[in-house]
């Protein structure tokens, strides 16, 4: 609704237009063809020179290039310090400040509206630019690790802001994806960069950066692996989604040839998204299946002796069997142990490995006078 | 309308994943006519006993649920005494427990099919170890030795010390690692077990008897008939005492000793950073560890506590007996299985086993298990642990408990003796 109202001249003529652009061809090939098509007609836009100067202008060409470039680079730096040092002392709001600073967002929409438009030297740009943003923002990440003195006895020690930028899921596509569609339509509409700051801070692209450069310093290569999957996560969903934004908006190559091959740069996009789906779901599939075990656990605690209370459960599954470390409380003596472990078991229907440590509630009351 | 169609494959593939989780939890539903084994394997052995009884349950479709506990004695006296969660066969460490359990009429005779197979799989003496008041009770299913001191080779070879070859040779290296620059302890070792700590200590206290006092005195002691009182027996407390307790002999200190799971003890060993040199604790003390290379070139490699002069130790062993509580058919058909070639097989493939059965071929373990048995075979004497000899009352229970307080110093050596000594001459005379 809203792109038909950015553009109330389009006609049969334009709709003509949109068809012989590819639609009815690729509503023959593909179902994501044939959907995108479908919509295109039921839309009916054809992009303004101002919304095609506006992509245009993401990444300057020419001598302008290289000024864009230091800002570029200067703001990577200041907002991944930002980052680095909001993560390290555990403030969400200095972590947001960073996301408002960095300038990583454009040059990745500019990539997706150089798919869509099949400007190669654009993508090749792009692409570099992103490039240099993500050594910067990682090499920020190690530099004020190191400088902050910043070290941890465990993984368990990390700042709750590090910790969960190390085990991305598909809500994290989720966020990705939808925060792609509407950088990809902000992009073109002058109008609406107001807009632009709240996608920036849904899609958090120099936070995760900074996160790797961290957890490399700290020696913790696997939870860097994984903040670098959330980076690449947010990284293939924006650039998908804003390139099929960007596709229902009406933008076409210029020329016949390129029209064809936007079916195979979006395929590719959308490959991407997939390979990344993978372990976001496996990971995905442990916070359920850690979930329920903890629901487990709480209900055959319940089961063993219902004047218990948990202090503190921790509970995770790793190769097919739980885990469960517990430490309860209670007024009476301590029922077998063996017998809530089995509980547990028959709960959850996994084996469990229980380890559990319980404190007797006493009670004193003195008056000394 | 268009936003609803772009989120469909995001929710669709979130939902699916939900879906297919659910469908992939609870692969174990629980029958009645399960099986139920109670024993002392956790974790990673119990993963391999559990493992072990597969083929059993492919070739008869009786399903088996096993439980193991740290607390195994006194649980499984309360779920003896509670009506309803007596299980149906159990795996004892302790000779003694199974004689009392045998005294008080719980425990189900073998019958003629687990008999024969017995008889076919055992060395004569180790069946006969499982004959209780004149009937085949239990089915010996595990050896270990206890005797084994683990060190790292690159530690060793780095300081210049060398394997002792005596036990005085053992105090002259443990006196150089206090004084050399490094630094660490010449031992790690702890004895937290929940309501059975104490028993690695039991274990350090019987090596040394058997190799100060010889097997005759050791199998008194263990008997009852020499108490803890005896010079001898208190003299192998004061070496353990003065070789492995004293200050700057154990990593972390007596706070260690008493606060680290026994099954942890080998942490400091194995540290970048050693914080002790040796770790005495039985074969399976390997299931506990990391995966490592075992010998001269590996991670870690071992010897076996020297004896008073430079041949062969007598050497400390341990065992696992099953026993059944339950008459059912199903049963005495598990322990028919327990007792012939196939049981256990799997575990001795997977290394950190040593089987009870003479039927298992040496050739069919890995290193070192092999070298354990070839080990066993060749030592002038082997001694079973003592304190699982002993009634579970005074060995599972008082002398646990006992040498825990002895250890952290809340009870002298002579007020410990005397407190072991009336408790065992109570027990005999009642």
């Amino acid at each position: 609704m809203e792109q038909e109202g950015a553009n109330p001249s389009v006609d049969d003529s334009d709709r003509d237009d949109i068809d012989r652009h590819g639609g009815r061809d690729e509503a023959s090939m593909t179902p994501l063809g044939s959907s995108t098509a479908w919509i295109r007609r039921v839309v009916k836009v054809t992009p303004t020179d101002d919304e095609e100067a506006a992509l245009d202008e993401l990444i300057p060409r020419g001598d302008d290039f290289l000024p864009y470039l230091r800002r570029f680079s200067m703001l990577t730096v200041l907002s991944a310090s930002i980052a680095a040092f909001g993560l390290l002392s555990d403030s969400a709001a200095v972590v947001i400040g960073a996301m408002l600073v960095a300038p990583l967002m454009t040059p990745i929409t500019a990539a997706a509206a150089a798919t869509v438009r099949a400007q190669n030297d654009v993508l090749v740009r792009s692409i570099l630019v992103i490039f240099l943003g993500v050594v910067l923002a990682i090499g920020v990440g190690v530099v004020t690790c190191a400088i902050a003195g910043f070290d941890i006895a465990s993984e368990a020690d990390l700042p709750d802001q590090v910790a969960q930028r190390t085990f991305p899921g598909l809500l994290d596509l989720g966020v990705a994806i939808t925060a792609g569609a509407a950088a990809g339509y902000i992009s073109t509409r002058r109008s609406t960069t107001s807009a632009l700051p709240g996608v920036g801070i849904a899609v958090a692209l120099v936070p995760p950066l900074a996160t790797v450069g961290i957890l490399i310093q700290l020696k913790l290569n696997s939870a860097a692996q994984n903040a670098f999957l959330l980076f690449l996560t947010n990284l293939a969903a924006i650039v998908f989604a804003a390139s099929v934004m960007l596709l229902l908006s009406g933008f076409r190559p210029q020329e016949e040839r390129a029209r064809r091959s936007v079916r195979l740069r979006l395929s590719v996009t959308l490959l991407a998204v997939a390979v990344v789906a993978i372990p976001l779901t496996l990971h995905t599939q442990a916070t359920v299946r850690d979930s329920n075990l903890r629901r487990a656990v709480t209900q055959a605690v319940v089961e063993w002796d219902a004047s218990v209370r948990v202090i503190e459960l921790t509970a995770d599954v790793v190769d097919g069997t739980a885990h469960v470390e517990l430490i309860a409380s209670g007024p009476n003596e301590v029922r077998p142990a063996w017998r809530l472990a089995d509980l547990v078991r028959s709960t959850f229907g996994r084996p469990v490995d229980l380890e559990l440590r319980y404190e007797r509630d006493e009670f004193y009351a003195v008056s000394s006078r | 309308m268009t936003g609803r169609f772009r989120s469909a494959p995001v929710v669709a593939l979130v939902v699916g994943s939900a879906m297919s989780l659910a469908g992939c939890l609870n692969d174990s539903e629980i029958d009645e006519d399960d099986i139920v084994v109670f024993g002392p394997y956790r974790t990673v052995e119990a993963d391999r006993f559990v493992e072990s009884l597969e083929v059993f349950t492919d070739t008869t479709g009786i399903d088996v649920r096993y439980t193991g506990s740290s607390n195994f004695v006194s649980d499984l006296a309360e779920r003896i005494e509670n009506n309803g969660a007596t299980p149906d066969v159990v795996v004892v460490p302790q000779p003694g427990l199974v004689q009392s359990m045998v005294d008080g009429g719980e425990v189900v005779p073998l019958d003629a099919a687990a008999r024969d197979a017995l008889r076919a799989n055992y060395e004569p003496d180790i069946a006969d170890a499982a004959i209780f008041d004149g009937q085949d009770s239990a089915v010996p299913y595990r050896r270990s030795l206890k005797s084994i001191v683990w060190f790292r080779p690159d530690v060793f070879e780095a300081e210049g010390w060398e394997v002792p070859r005596t036990l005085d040779e053992l105090e002259s290296l443990a006196e150089a690692i206090v004084a050399s620059d490094r630094d660490i302890a010449p031992w790690c070792f702890s004895l937290q077990a929940g309501d059975q700590s104490g028993w690695a200590a039991t274990d350090w206290v019987e090596d040394i008897v058997v190799r100060r006092s010889g097997v005759d005195v050791y199998e008194d002691w263990a008997a009852g008939r020499i108490g803890f009182a005896d010079s001898r027996i208190e003299a192998a407390f004061t070496e353990f005492q003065e070789l492995v307790l004293a200050p700057g002999r154990v990593a972390g200190r007596l706070t260690a000793v008493v606060a680290t799971p026994v099954e942890l003890a080998w942490e400091p060993l194995l540290a970048t950073e050693p914080g002790c040199a040796m770790y005495k604790q039985a074969d399976f003390a390997l299931n506990w560890m990391p995966s490592l290379d075992v010998g001269p070139d590996g991670g870690i490699d071992w010897f076996a506590l020297p004896d008073v002069d430079e041949s062969e130790p007598p050497l400390l062993i341990g065992g696992d007996l099953i026993v059944a509580l339950d008459d059912r058919p199903d049963v005495a058909e598990l322990m028919e299985f327990l007792a012939g070639v196939a049981a256990g097989e799997s575990w001795v493939e997977e290394g950190g086993f040593i089987s009870a059965k003479s039927s298992i071929a040496v050739g069919a373990y890995p290193d070192p298990e092999r070298q354990f048995i070839e080990t066993l075979a060749d030592a002038p004497a082997q001694v079973f642990d003592a304190s699982d000899q002993m009634p579970p009352e005074i060995g599972s229970d008082l002398l646990w408990d006992e040498i825990t307080g002895w250890v952290t110093g809340s009870s002298s050596y002579d007020d410990f003796a005397e407190t072991m000594d009336t408790a065992r001459d109570a027990h005999d005379a009642g």
